[in-house]
């Protein structure tokens, strides 16, 4: 095996595994507190795309600034349907909230198609395939900002859980809902707050990787997903340290597959580990140990 | 005769009616009654039993090819081809179940796309078996008693017995045994296997008739399409439009899944040819208006609504 | 008694007005993917076929009919195209267009056979839909076989013009729908017949956007010429990561995605030196191109590409065919089509030929364009070219 090539697929697992967690960690967050499936994590990030792209083609600016608009309206959009959709649903069996989120995506997916068309969209930014060079091995520049990016918001999501009275409630209401209601925790605004920071952390993925590949309707919303979702299994649940871990795992098995193995099979690799991690492990590899049910 | 069979040879009547009435829309009543039939099947599992499957598209696409490449490569016909198909289906489902039935709601849910997925890359790479992404044609077809299975009338017939039969089977089935093991199962595990029922068996029994039927409905679309291509078949949209034709329409009743169908199917043909581009933006706004007001499904609550007031004007008039 | 008759005769001539009684029309079928994941190029077709439309009544129509279209949407899926072929099949047209994608024409062409219905493709490349016994079905534009002995001309033309420059080995990476499967095929067994070596051949699931584990197998392989079948998502992404990991060759070849002018806008300078095979381009030297251009141009409100001018090339066939035959009867306008020979128009000329194992194809010269500073320029075959091919294609350290 050429090892130059080894360890340029390694150093690509690991980048694209860091947008992957990225994408995951908002739907991690979610599923911890809420426990609710959230299938239009993906078409979040979409948004997000579209977005830094009307950024860009309106004012000129480099795609990343659109983080600065596009964040906190991400946020509002996710207190809204938190309270107009999904608080409606607490009392619901679980898999209807999976059902509204499934409506939500078809919806969001549709109205891009109506207002953009379906072409692929993208931005042509000068720096989209410069990279650094470490020793023999290339790093491209957007994934390691993609990376940075990562690593800044869930630093930022763990001091605010864990340093903050607010953050601490979350966690109070994830762990036992009506233990923190009992306690005087509104856990309504906490599920509101919960799912307007998951939509903006899908939104942040989304402007992170406009520069990298190209935004689409409806096709790249549900294989965002599902990427979410094998990162949150691959973790556990509601962990933010371990969706890094998932994602890293993920995005080395696929690189490594492809690689190695058959290139057309490699959303199969990803999957397979998922179904691999549910029927043995369901906590999680990184998870405490719960009964999932 | 209960009211369930009164309801169900009106419908008869009608899809007998139908091609009389109607002989230049046939193609649209054909999509109908499959859509019906499968959203029937589905509900066997995802409504009775409350295994929410997203991966029925397997069934299709496995019954769709192995119709196909029986008659293709090895000129067996499809009579023969159907109950092979819906015999093999059945085994994917009990292999499919035993997977993951160990997964409870939402897991179960995200597993079933995850294996659905997985099954379509396997029929787009393996060429060798399913012709690959270049698909198959289906150019010949026998003509038993000089019946030409290309033909609408021919196909109609059979959609109609398979969408009809599957009402039927849950009809019985919802009376039967079995019907209220699926239910206790779906209600609370726990009181059912106190009860003294297996909720794994139900659950794997229910899956695998659902799979089984559902693939006998692509067999008979894979004859209608008369060309076969795994991006189509095993379409993971394919299994949403399952899913949430049943759901809309009513889940855990007999007739609301195909209420569904012929609501969508009717809906989508509006909005193909008024509303152009976004086609399953109805089906998003549907199924937040039935999650939202209607929970029990949109023609489930109708009808519902509609006996409420009947019986409230025949106890006022007393 | 005599207000009376003004009155009826008012009200006939009114009703004169609103139908044109006296001037018959022609109705064409069409299927078309205006919706879905088809769209983008079902939208360019209809264009393209406005276009034609407009020409066609501007000069008087068929023997003095005026033509119109019946549109059905088939939103990308082979049901609804079924549904919309038959509707159209009980309804007074005398032949139907469609569709674009393999999956939604094949099934249309079984149908147009079965039910004796003229079918003019839309936009379908897969060579099977024009294999004996389809004899209802044509298609002017061209199959995959025509494009994948293209690109192969292309390449043997340029071995010849350069011998220094070694042009053996061949790296393949396609998307695994069928249509790039189709073109990998020929591709492969074109390559073997002329003696060029396979070094690297990987699809992809559509929908991936990660190409660099591949990229990086090829890097190792250092095939000669890279051959690539993208759709738009994945050719952007592609080029993108190739210039990422450094993956370059004497010559870059893209199939469908490198086509589409938007190509050019979303990634920049990365496009330069990418060749791919078209039926018709803006700058090809036949009567009458330069003109088409703007009035496709005008239509569609930006730069057309080759799809439009294969819309355009189906409607004027199928007004070709209706002239020649006539009469609106279906059996002889298959007939009349049957018999369309030399036709020209300023994307090609056609006949429908039986060759090759082909049944009412139209052979039709396929080109190879350039992007050369930001736009296509047709480079091959010589005779019809507009500029010189850049070869070969410098490193990507070297631009």
């Amino acid at each position: 095996m050429d090892t130059t090539a080894f360890l340029q697929n390694v150093s690509n697992g690991f980048l694209i595994g860091g947008v992957y967690a990225l994408i995951g960690i908002g739907l991690t967050l979610v599923f911890g507190v809420m426990r609710t499936i959230n299938f239009a994590h993906g078409d979040f990030t979409v948004l997000g795309m579209y977005g830094a792209v009307a950024f860009n083609s309106a004012i000129g600016w480099d795609p990343y600034a659109a983080l600065i608009v596009a964040v906190p309206a991400a946020f509002i959009g996710g207190v809204l349907i938190e309270r107009f959709v999904l608080s409606r649903l607490v009392e619901a069996p679980p898999e209807t909230t999976l059902l509204a989120t499934l409506g939500l995506s078809l919806i969001i997916g549709n109205c891009l198609l109506l207002i953009w068309g379906p072409e692929p969209e993208s931005v042509n930014v000068p720096y989209a395939a410069t990279t650094l060079a470490v020793g023999s091995v290339r790093v491209s520049v957007v994934l390691l900002a993609a990376g940075l990016m990562t690593l800044a918001a869930i630093t930022a999501l763990w001091l605010f859980l864990s340093r903050t009275e607010t953050g601490r409630a979350v966690k109070a209401t994830a762990s036992n809902r009506l233990g923190a209601e009992l306690v005087g925790i509104d856990t309504r605004r906490i599920h509101s707050l919960v799912f307007g920071l998951g939509t903006s952390l899908a939104v942040i993925a989304g402007v992170a990787l406009i520069p990298l590949l190209f935004a689409n309707p409806t096709n790249l919303g549900p294989i965002f997903t599902l990427k979410a979702f094998v990162v949150t299994v691959l973790g556990g649940l509601g962990n933010v340290w371990a969706a890094i871990a998932g994602g890293l795992i993920l995005g080395i098995v696929e690189v490594l597959g492809t690689a190695y193995l058959a290139s057309e099979y490699r959303d199969a690799y990803g999957l397979i580990v998922f179904l691999a991690i549910l029927l043995l492990r369901p906590e999680g590899l990184f998870g405490r140990t719960t009964k999932r049910a | 005769m209960s009211r369930v069979w009164i309801i169900f040879a009106g419908l008869a009547v009608l899809g007998l009616v139908y091609p009389f009435a109607m002989p230049g829309m046939l193609s649209v009543a054909v999509t109908v009654l499959l859509f019906a039939g499968w959203a029937t099947a589905w509900d066997i599992a995802g409504g009775w039993c409350g295994q929410v499957s997203l991966g029925h598209a397997a069934f299709v696409g496995l019954g769709a090819y192995v119709v196909a490449l029986g008659q293709v490569e090895l000129g067996v016909p499809p009579w023969f081809g159907l109950p092979v198909a819906a015999a093999l289906a059945a085994g994917l489902a009990w292999c499919w179940g035993r997977l993951t039935f160990s997964l409870a709601g939402p897991y179960f849910t995200l597993s079933t796309i995850a294996v659905a997925e997985i099954l379509r890359m396997v029929a787009i790479n393996e060429d060798w078996l399913t012709g690959g992404a270049i698909g198959v044609f289906i150019s010949t077809l026998p003509e038993p008693f000089g019946i030409d299975l290309f033909s609408r009338e021919a196909q109609y017939w059979m959609a109609l017995a398979f969408a009809l039969g599957t009402i039927a089977l849950v009809a019985i089935l919802s009376e039967r045994r079995f019907g209220y093991r699926m239910r206790a199962v779906r209600e609370d595990e726990n009181s059912a296997m106190a009860a003294g029922i297996d909720p794994t068996a139900t659950k794997l029994h229910a899956f695998m008739l659902s799979g089984a039927l559902t693939a006998v409905g692509g067999g008979i679309y894979g004859i209608f399409l008369s060309y076969l291509e795994p991006h189509v078949m095993f379409y993971l949209f394919l299994s949403v439009q399952i899913a949430l034709t049943s759901i809309i329409g009513g889940r855990g009743t007999v007739f609301g899944p195909a209420a569904g169908a012929v609501l969508l199917v009717g809906a989508g043909e509006i909005f193909r040819t008024t509303f152009a581009q976004a086609n399953l933006l109805i089906y998003g706004i549907l199924i937040l208006i039935v999650v939202l007001f209607f929970p029990r499904g949109l023609v489930a609550e109708l009808i519902r609504g509609v006996a409420r007031r009947r019986y409230a004007q025949s106890t006022q008039g007393e | 008694m005599r207000a009376m008759t003004t009155v009826t005769s008012a009200v006939a001539v009114a009703a004169g007005l609103v139908a044109p009684a006296a001037h018959a029309e022609i109705s064409i079928g069409v299927v078309n993917s205006l919706s879905g994941a088809f769209a983008t190029f079902g939208e360019r077709y209809r264009d393209g076929m406005q276009v034609a439309l407009d020409e066609i009544n501007e000069n008087g129509g068929i023997d003095g009919e005026t033509v119109s279209l019946v549109v059905r949407d088939d939103a990308s899926e082979a049901r609804n195209a079924i549904t919309s072929l038959e509707e159209l099949g009980g309804m007074d047209v005398p032949l139907v267009l469609g569709s674009y994608a393999s999956s939604i024409t094949g099934p249309m062409a079984q149908i147009a056979n079965r039910r004796e219905v003229p079918l003019v493709v839309l936009g379908s490349a897969d060579d099977a839909i024009t294999k004996p016994g389809s004899e209802w079905v044509f298609r002017a534009k061209h199959n995959t076989t025509i494009i994948g002995e293209t690109y192969f001309d292309f390449f043997d033309a340029m071995r010849t013009a350069h011998p220094d420059t070694e042009l053996q080995s061949v790296g393949m990476l396609y998307g695994n729908s069928a249509f790039p499967t189709a073109l990998a095929e020929i591709a492969r067994s074109e390559a073997e017949e002329r003696g060029y070596e396979v070094v690297a051949d990987n699809s992809y699931d559509q929908g991936v956007s990660d190409f660099r584990p591949i990229l990086n197998n090829f890097l190792s392989a250092e095939p000669d010429i890279l051959f690539l079948v993208n759709y738009a998502d994945d050719g952007i992404a592609i080029i993108r990561q190739m210039a990422e990991v450094g993956l370059s060759a004497s010559i870059i070849a893209i199939d469908t995605a490198a086509a589409l002018p938007a190509y050019i806008e979303q990634t920049g300078d990365l496009s330069e030196y990418v060749v791919t095979a078209v039926d018709w381009s803006k700058d090809v030297q036949y009567e009458g191109t330069q003109d088409l251009y703007e009035r496709l141009k005008a239509q569609s409100g930006a730069e057309p590409s080759f799809y439009e001018a294969e819309g355009y090339l189906a409607l004027m066939v199928a007004a070709e065919a209706l002239r020649q035959a006539g009469s609106t009867d279906r059996t002889e306008v298959r007939e009349a089509l049957d018999g369309i020979s030399d036709f020209q128009t300023p994307v090609t000329s056609v006949t429908f030929e039986d060759y090759d194992g082909f049944q009412n194809q139209n052979p039709i010269q396929d080109l190879i364009l350039q992007i050369q500073d930001g736009a296509h320029v047709t480079i091959y075959p010589e005779e019809l070219s507009a500029g010189d091919p850049r070869f070969p294609v410098p490193a990507w350290s070297e631009r």
